[in-house]
């Protein structure tokens, strides 16, 4: 069995113009949470999305446990549905108000034929909705009768009722309150031990993100630009513009945020349809030198388990 | 200490709905200073907005609002929209969470920014139309002549906020309300705003008050911060002594509840995030005693659960770092 279980190679998604995705190199190792980070717009839920097959990519491939998932057929898709999950971060949107919770949880079951019979799915509904610590009498309330933590929860518990081996977190504690983001950190993390779930966890909050991934990657403008051990990527960034990021966030204590270099970025993120030439962050990059504008970055060892796209380790192009 | 630029004290706001009426706010007060930054920290729902609208006076009919607001000499409590409306524009600005729906998307900037300049100046379109373009400039918008001619929609969501203090630079005020002003923006584009108002509060003199439910942006920018719960202060201090030692539990849950960026250990090795059970109470339901008992981890005093504790000077602090918990800390209960 390959350690890798998800990979992504030379993956684009294009909508028109815009070069949502544009060639991402990716592996997700079974069993690890490998962290999403990012900008808005940055192509971040698009790449998600793609490594499940809910978007076409426009090249390239995505691999599932060494499944072709790009060329696989319909057979094949439902088994990968199955094997897949999906949450949200908006728990209100991504569940249907005019279904009981417990539907909503069983819904997987009956598209994948599991528990058949309605008292072995009612178990596994008050089984899962125990699971991500819901009351499982409660099944047959509504989602607006649920506060905003609690509905994350529901989501939680439908996106494991297959059994899934991948789950893409996406946001998912974006639209909570601090106190309640920490109760949903905390069931990811336990769920995953238990069920050695492989998890990617898209987020544009890096802490919540160290708290949670093995491995960070970093995506500018469609790409991924830096990729490595969470410790590593935060503590020594190889790449200017993860340097900026890691900057940028807030440390809840007043010295040193009084204190702290924070590296301010000039001007906007250029547009996705027309990014700019040679390294896409030269535009605001502080340590831009002369190859920058020419050479297009490939992503390249910077030490034991990190690997950056930036031509101060050594001019590359791709 | 100076005269405070504004002083609220004990204000209340009560909604009628149909479940009774929902308090929301319950007794707030603060003061802010001239060049000073006091920040207003809470979970949502804890009255943050409601708060900084009361004192603007653009709530709705539905709202009851009780105590005292003293903005530079004046009452602002009770006052006419008329005369509200001028001091929001000259002495007050707001800049809110969501420059999308507080800008016209059918109006370019320099009509928006002109109908602000207007609303306490008599100028021509010309003169306008320079300062307009030198306000934007201020703001840290490049080509400003050109954005003047520019849409909402055709801006980045940085770049509309912005414009949005800009707006509310447009009469000079001496007191600038964030409410919520970088939580829709990523984090880089938030360094880029902080950086912005610090620069002009350094210039300018404007006290500023920052509502957010971010610790860490609080960590930087306030003097002076106050975290709410409920509608109520419940414990204030000088931004040192508050992250350094904070004495209500609610205050502590919530510092405990955020992970650490630069923690060194990896994922696998850290502990749970600290996190506190249930959630903040419905306003139209308040529990009796304090309003954080069904949640709080120490429920120090039989008191707890019949007694508002009152907000009381944190014993062995500064003077001004007070809390309204009956916890004992340093050996003393603060609520003696
Ligand atoms: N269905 C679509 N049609 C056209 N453009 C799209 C579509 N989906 C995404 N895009 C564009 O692709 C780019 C990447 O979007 P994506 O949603 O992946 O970003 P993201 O990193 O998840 O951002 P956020 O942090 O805001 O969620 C953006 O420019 C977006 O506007
Ligand atoms: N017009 C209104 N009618 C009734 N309740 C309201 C109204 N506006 C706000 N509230 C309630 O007041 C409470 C505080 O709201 P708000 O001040 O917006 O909180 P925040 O601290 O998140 O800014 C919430 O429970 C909210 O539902
Ligand atoms: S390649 Fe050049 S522009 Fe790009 S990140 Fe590295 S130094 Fe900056
Ligand atoms: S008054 Fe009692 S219940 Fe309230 S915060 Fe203090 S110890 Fe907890
Ligand atoms: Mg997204
Ligand atoms: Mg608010």
């Amino acid at each position: 069995m390959s350690d890798v279980l998800v990979r992504a190679s030379g993956l684009r998604v294009h909508f028109g113009d815009v070069r949502a995705v544009d060639g991402v190199d990716l592996e997700v190792r079974r069993g690890e949470t490998l962290g999403l980070v990012g900008e808005s717009g940055c192509g971040k839920s698009t790449l998600g999305n793609a490594l499940l097959r809910l978007v076409e990519p426009s090249d390239g491939t995505v691999e599932f446990d060494g499944l072709d998932v790009t060329a696989a057929g319909r057979r094949e898709l439902r088994a990968l549905r199955r094997r897949t999950a999906m949450i949200f971060q908006d728990p209100y949107a991504s569940l249907d108000p005019r279904r009981t919770v417990a539907e909503s949880i069983g819904e997987p079951l009956a598209i994948h034929g599991l528990h058949k019979g309605r008292t072995a799915r009612r178990a596994r509904v008050g089984e899962l909705m125990e699971v991500v610590g819901l009351n499982p009498d409660h099944g047959g309330r509504y989602p607006h009768e649920f506060s905003g933590g609690q509905r994350q929860r529901v989501g939680i518990a439908r996106a494991l009722a297959g059994e899934p081996e991948f789950v893409v977190c996406d946001e998912p504690i974006a639209s909570l309150d601090v106190s309640v983001q920490a109760q949903v950190v905390n069931l990811l993390v336990r769920l995953q031990r238990e069920f050695g779930l492989t998890y990617l966890f898209v987020s544009h909050d890096l802490a919540a993100v160290r708290q949670v991934a093995d491995r960070v990657a970093v995506m500018y403008l469609g790409r991924v630009v830096e990729l490595g051990a969470g410790v590593s990527v935060s503590s020594a960034p190889a790449h200017p513009y993860t340097e900026a990021l890691v900057s940028a966030v807030p440390v809840p204590e007043p010295t040193r945020e009084r204190t702290r270099q924070r590296i301010v970025l000039r001007g906007d993120v250029p547009s996705p349809a027309d990014p700019p030439s040679g390294c896409r962050f030269r535009t605001r990059c502080p340590k831009a030198f002369e190859p920058c504008p020419d050479h297009d970055p490939v992503l390249q060892p910077t030490g034991p388990e990190q690997a950056a796209a930036c031509h101060l380790h050594g001019v590359t192009d791709l | 200490m100076t005269t405070p630029l504004l002083a609220v004290d004990d204000l209340h706001v009560a909604f009628r709905t149909r479940r009774g009426p929902a308090r929301v706010v319950n007794g707030l007060s603060f003061e802010l200073h001239p060049g000073r930054t006091l920040a207003v920290v809470g979970e949502s729902g804890s009255g943050k907005s409601v708060s900084s609208l009361a004192l603007l006076g653009l709530l709705p009919g539905t709202a009851q609002v009780r105590g005292s607001a003293i903005f530079d000499g004046d009452e602002l409590i009770g006052r006419s929209e008329e005369e509200l409306r001028k001091v929001r524009g000259a002495g007050i600005g707001v800049v809110f969470q969501d420059p999308m729906t507080s800008l016209n998307p059918v109006l370019t900037i320099e009509r928006q920014i002109g109908e602000a300049l207007r609303a306490h100046e008599k100028v021509s379109d010309d003169g306008i139309r320079s300062r307009a373009a030198e306000l934007l400039t201020e703001v840290g918008i490049p080509d400003a002549s050109a954005r003047l001619r520019a849409f909402p929609h055709q801006l980045s969501g940085g770049m509309r906020q912005r414009v949005m203090i800009a707006i509310a630079l447009a009469g000079n005020p001496k007191v600038l309300i964030a409410d919520e002003a970088t939580t829709a923006l990523d984090v880089t584009v938030q360094a880029q705003i902080l950086e912005l108002i610090e620069r002009l509060q350094d210039e300018h003199g404007m006290g500023v008050v920052w509502i957010t439910h971010d610790l860490g942006v609080v960590a930087g920018i306030a003097d002076h911060v106050v975290v709410m719960y409920a509608g109520r202060c419940v414990e204030e201090g000088a931004v040192d002594e508050l992250f350094g030692r904070p004495a209500h539990p609610y205050t502590r849950g919530l510092l405990g509840a955020l992970p650490v960026v630069d923690d060194p250990r990896p994922a696998r090795e850290r502990d749970e995030l600290v996190t506190m059970p249930g959630l903040p109470p419905d306003p139209a339901a308040l529990p009796p005693g304090c309003a954080f008992h069904p949640r709080c981890p120490v429920r120090a005093d039989a008191r707890c659960a019949t007694e508002p504790p009152p907000l009381a000077p944190v014993p062995g602090s500064a003077a001004a770092h007070r809390a309204a918990t009956f916890y004992a800390v340093g050996g003393v209960s603060s609520g003696e």
